[in-house]
């Protein structure tokens, strides 16, 4: 794979903090929440109140203690209507945790979804 | 207090976010309404005198035909259990039940689940049909009667669950 010019891996940086709303979080071992910024309130997500981290992730219950292994949940909803892709992984001597709203996407899916699913329905024997 | 991961797998239609929503909220809409992703919920329950906490993971519907409807075992990272839910309308939705158990087996080894047979106020005869149910009660798989309309059996459902995984 040849390395993209600048001038493309600014412009799809750009394209990913406006429309994907980037929220990190910086976690120890444990699942204890070190560091974070970008956008976590668009997520539902209130690091400044310090709740305990299971509860302020709750995605995360089952996978803490972090491993070296990178995680993906995509599509999670994190508040009503708010749908992120959901990335863990290891870097730097870090355990990371990367938001990425992916709702517009989720709630065009959903719709079409509805649309398929009540028609299978309706073809069903007895219906 | 010690907290257990649960997926919801199962059909799409089948009642898997109204079974939650029953047993979170005490809630039921006639409204079908196909989940897209994933929605979390938490409930507490008391286990032989412990208090649990279930994560409750309602995944999206598995389609029959449809490739794009399967559902990503990547979800059950971290699983203790799951709950199955067929339609005891739609006998059809145990064979898409039975798919997705082997799924889970292959890619995320054993955990413990329950079969919840949901819809029971609509009457579920096929249940009492050895030829449809029969090579199904062979593997031991525990089913419940549930309604998320009614309630009945709901709560049975998940502690019942929750029991199995406190138990380990």
């Amino acid at each position: 794979m040849t390395a993209l010019p600048p001038s493309i891996s600014e412009y799809v940086l750009h394209l990913t903090m406006e429309q994907q709303l980037p929220a990190f979080f910086v976690l120890d071992q444990e699942g204890r929440l070190c560091e974070w910024g970008g956008r976590p309130e668009r997520y539902g997500i209130s690091p400044l109140n310090q709740e305990p981290d299971a509860e302020l992730f709750p995605f995360l219950h089952g996978i803490v203690p972090l491993g070296d292994e990178p995680v993906f949940f995509p599509c999670v909803e994190t508040a009503p209507n708010v749908f992120a892709d959901i990335h863990v992984f290891h870097r730097e001597g870090k355990n990371w945790v990367l938001l990425l709203d992916v709702s517009a996407d989720a709630l065009r899916q959903q719709q079409m979804q509805q649309r398929l699913n009540e028609i299978a329905l309706q073809r069903k024997p007895g219906n | 207090m010690t907290k257990k991961k649960v997926c919801m797998l199962g059909a799409f239609g089948v009642g898997k976010t109204s079974l939650v929503a029953r047993f979170v909220k005490s809630l039921f809409s006639e409204r079908y309404h196909s989940t897209i992703g994933v929605k979390i919920d938490k409930k507490d329950l008391v286990v032989n005198g412990a208090e649990v906490s279930l994560v409750l993971w309602d995944l999206p519907g598995e389609g029959e035909e449809d490739e794009f409807q399967k559902v990503r075992m990547s979800y059950l990272q971290g699983a203790a259990g799951y709950v199955l839910v067929v339609d005891g309308t739609r006998p059809e939705t145990l064979e898409t039940a039975r798919n997705l158990q082997k799924r889970v087996e292959d890619t995320v080894g054993h955990l413990p689940f329950t079969v919840a047979v949901n819809k029971a106020d609509l009457g579920n005869d096929w249940q009492e049909n050895p030829s449809v149910c029969g090579r199904w009660q062979e593997q031991d798989w525990i089913f419940i009667p549930t309604s998320a309309k009614t309630g009945a059996g709901v709560e049975d459902l998940f502690q019942s669950l929750a029991e199995r995984l406190v138990k380990g």
